[in-house]
């Protein structure tokens, strides 16, 4: 392994192409931190989106007006503004109310930057999922769920065990699409300092001055990473295929 | 060190072609026109800044009217910023700059500096006063505010093993510093000296010694040697006398171990 | 008492003077009907006379306007919430002219998927029970295939033994072999015939002139909203009273 850090010092003494998060331990410990931050807000994220999506699209089918109007509201919130003012938003106006004052008369925030970085994430994903969903949803026939309901499913069981996993197929392509955008937003977080990829980039890149290099660097990673994305998607989409159903 | 004595060296050569090759003479022109104009900052508290009545005043304002008083000459202050200063002076705009400027290689490129530095500024850090913070090493492994690309955030990060949370600007780091997000923000001391004394952070203090010193210069025109060597003159008097160290008094700033030393070294 | 209870036993569907509008157009005017445990009624009648509706009220998927609707113990009207309307679904299954199967399931499970999570019966008993029923509408062999791999009339037979695993006490078919090809039909009808012969209470809304005469007791011919005519299948078909009964049937026969 050190052959290999000690190659890429070379490569810099030789060539001048700098690449310190191979032989800085510093900055290589940096950059693996950034990865993973970066893999744990895409993963936690798109979890979490996904359920938001399910959810809304159950309740704005809903009997009540308020229910939807609710449901609504949020998507048009969150589909109408910038995710970067979104994080903003969120990490210093509703942050700087939800702090408590600790011990030493200093005021604690009850919820980090991570934790806010993910929270705005997946209410901005989910928004748009919930469209998605929904267009899914509305693709089912409602013969089929005449039937489902004639059978004695209730409107839950019907939902979950009948239009969701057909609306879900119906929906896959435009979710590919949202959360490929997911994970490319997570470099936002950059904004409110969460240590994800871009953060630690632009930190080793102002340290080392080596921009040209390390934005070849991030450029490569994010197309590993979403493409890794993509491959996962559409095997799963072929796995989950049903003969006659769909395109 | 190794730099600042370079530096030193390099001034002093500087010195004896100037010398030799003055042609324009911007201190007999002062002196017959009977008025010194200086650029100093006006957004910069204590260094520069307007008071009620509009009126430059601060630290580097009085070491300008101190220099008229020996020329015997009126003051005029022209307030700067960072991105006009050296345009400013070698457009002849103003006779000198004593604003903010760190005393650097690439700017000794373009104007000239005068010997001694009368001033500097390093990194420390601003916490709330109920924090406790005593030195650097109470910082490691907490989240300590940054500004994305300083010079400094590697250093704190790697030498005092702060965990750093760096933001795009002051602004968002003063938020995330107050929201509790970190317990200390990490910035040039004289700008949190100015901070500080806004009843806004009154329960804040900047607690540490501070580090990575940067020299400011006072600015002249290239070639400029008479009221470079005039400046320089009252500079080693300024040491010397204290002056300085009075005028961080005056000015509410944090005694500096560099002023003291500078004293130590003239005296 | 007791010899008039023997006569004329409670039935076991009862629809009483049923109104129904959507909207401003009323498709139910007023129809009435018994029918007996293990009976099999066929009703006939031009298409928009208001059948499928009738069936579906009866199913509760549709709530009616005035009237009222009993199956066994349920006063199928005054369901109001689903729990309740559960209930009564338990008692009565409904097969589809579209079939309806669920595409992403196979044929099994979408044999045992009501009883599994409906009914809360247990898998392993559910599944012996959806095999043997399979078995009887004769597709064994396709338990394990999605709905999209079999023909139209498999698919119907399948959606019987869905409608079936239920363990149904009314089975109501609507218009089962309507989307079908002809050469299917015949065995769904085939499969109908059996449960009726086993004893089964069907209500059955079919073009199938043949086979209404054949396996029903009565036969309701409807026409506007209303119930033209009724009798057994001999009387209806072959000496009907009404002169709309003879236009309607002089045209499909």
């Amino acid at each position: 392994m050190d052959a290999i850090w000690h190659w890429f010092r070379v490569l810099y003494d030789t060539t001048g192409i700098n690449l310190p998060i191979f032989y800085d331990a510093f900055d290589r410990r940096r950059f693996v931190n950034g990865l993973w931050m970066t893999l744990a807000l895409s993963v936690i994220s798109i979890i979490a989106s996904v359920a938001i999506g399910v959810v809304g699209a159950w309740l704005q089918g809903s009997r009540l007006r308020m229910t939807r109007r609710v449901v609504n509201g949020y998507i048009q919130f969150f589909r109408n503004t910038p995710p970067l003012v979104q994080i903003y938003f969120f990490y210093f106006g509703i942050g700087s109310l939800l702090s408590t004052t600790g011990p030493t008369g200093h005021p604690v925030p009850l919820v980090s930057n991570v934790a806010w970085a993910i929270i705005s994430l997946s209410f901005f994903a989910g928004a748009f999922n919930v469209e998605i969903f929904r267009a899914g949803v509305e693709a089912v026939p409602k013969t089929t769920i005449e039937a489902a309901e004639s059978l004695g499913f209730s409107r839950l069981r019907t939902y979950l065990l009948i239009v969701l996993p057909l609306a879900f197929r119906i929906s896959l392509p435009a979710l590919n699409n949202n959360l490929v955008n997911l994970v490319k937003t997570t470099t936002l977080a950059y904004a409110i300092a969460v240590p994800e990829l871009l953060y630690v980039t632009s930190q080793i890149w102002s340290d080392n001055l080596n921009v040209p290099e390390m934005m070849n660097v991030l450029l490569l990673v994010y197309f590993v990473l979403v493409g890794a994305l993509v491959l996962a998607m559409d095997r799963w989409e072929r796995a989950i295929r049903v003969p006659g159903f769909g395109a | 060190m190794i730099k600042f004595s370079n530096i030193v060296v390099a001034g002093a050569a500087l010195a004896l072609l100037g010398a030799t090759a003055a042609h324009a003479d911007t201190l007999a022109d002062i002196k017959s026109k009977g008025t010194l104009v200086v650029g100093t900052k006006a957004d910069y508290r204590p260094f520069g800044y307007l008071d009620p009545s509009g009126k430059i005043i601060g630290f580097e304002p009085d070491l300008a009217a101190d220099l008229a008083k020996r020329l015997g000459v009126k003051l005029e202050l022209v307030a700067v910023v960072a991105s006009n200063r050296i345009q400013f002076l070698q457009q002849g705009k103003i006779d000198l700059m004593i604003a903010t400027a760190s005393d650097t290689p690439d700017r000794r490129k373009i104007i000239d500096f005068a010997e001694p530095n009368y001033y500097g500024s390093g990194t420390n850090v601003m916490a709330l006063k109920s924090a406790h913070l005593k030195s650097w090493a109470d910082l490691k492994g907490k989240k300590v505010c940054l500004i994305q690309g300083s010079f400094y955030n590697k250093e704190l990060q790697e030498k005092y093993g702060i965990e750093g949370v760096a933001f795009p600007g002051t602004a968002e780091a003063l938020a995330a510093l107050k929201n509790g997000n970190c317990v200390g923000f990490a910035y040039d001391d004289t700008a949190i000296i100015g901070q500080l004394q806004t009843p806004e952070w009154s329960a804040y203090e900047m607690p540490l010694d501070s580090i990575l010193f940067q020299p400011w210069g006072i600015g002249v025109k290239q070639g400029e040697t008479a009221l470079r060597d005039f400046v320089g003159k009252a500079t080693i008097d300024w040491h010397k006398t204290g002056e300085i160290i009075k005028l961080e008094k005056k000015w509410g700033i944090k005694p500096t171990k560099w002023a003291e030393e500078m004293h130590d070294k003239y005296k | 008492m007791n010899a008039e209870a023997t006569t004329t036993p409670r039935p076991l569907v009862s629809v009483r003077d049923v109104h129904k509008s959507f909207g401003h157009v009323e498709v139910l005017k007023g129809v009435s009907m018994d029918v007996q445990k293990g009976e099999a009624i066929c009703i006939i009648g031009p298409s928009g006379s208001g059948k499928s509706t009738l069936l579906r009220c009866i199913n509760g998927l549709v709530p009616i306007n005035s009237g009222t609707i009993r199956v066994r113990d349920f006063e199928v009207q005054n369901l109001k919430t689903d729990h309740e309307k559960i209930a009564l679904r338990k008692e009565v299954s409904m097969v589809f002219q579209q079939y309806n199967l669920f595409p992403h399931k196979t044929a099994l499970d979408n044999v045992m998927m009501a009883p599994v999570h409906v009914l809360r019966e247990n898998r392993d008993e559910v599944r012996t029970r959806a095999l043997a029923l399979l078995k009887k509408v004769g597709l064994a062999a396709k338990a394990d295939a999605y709905p999209g791999e079999l023909s139209g009339g498999q698919q119907q037979r399948v959606a019987i033994a869905r409608a079936l695993a239920m363990r149904p006490e009314v089975m109501l078919f609507d218009e089962i072999t309507a989307a079908l090809d002809p050469e299917t039909i015949k065995d769904v009808l085939a499969t109908v015939r059996e449960l009726a012969n086993e004893g089964m209470t069907c209500m059955l809304v079919t073009h199938e002139m043949r086979f209404a005469r054949e396996v029903a007791s009565t036969v309701y011919f409807t026409d506007g909203g209303v119930i033209v005519e009724s009798g057994p299948p001999a009387q209806l078909f072959d000496r009907p009273a009404k002169e709309r009964t003879r236009a309607f049937l002089s045209q499909v026969l």
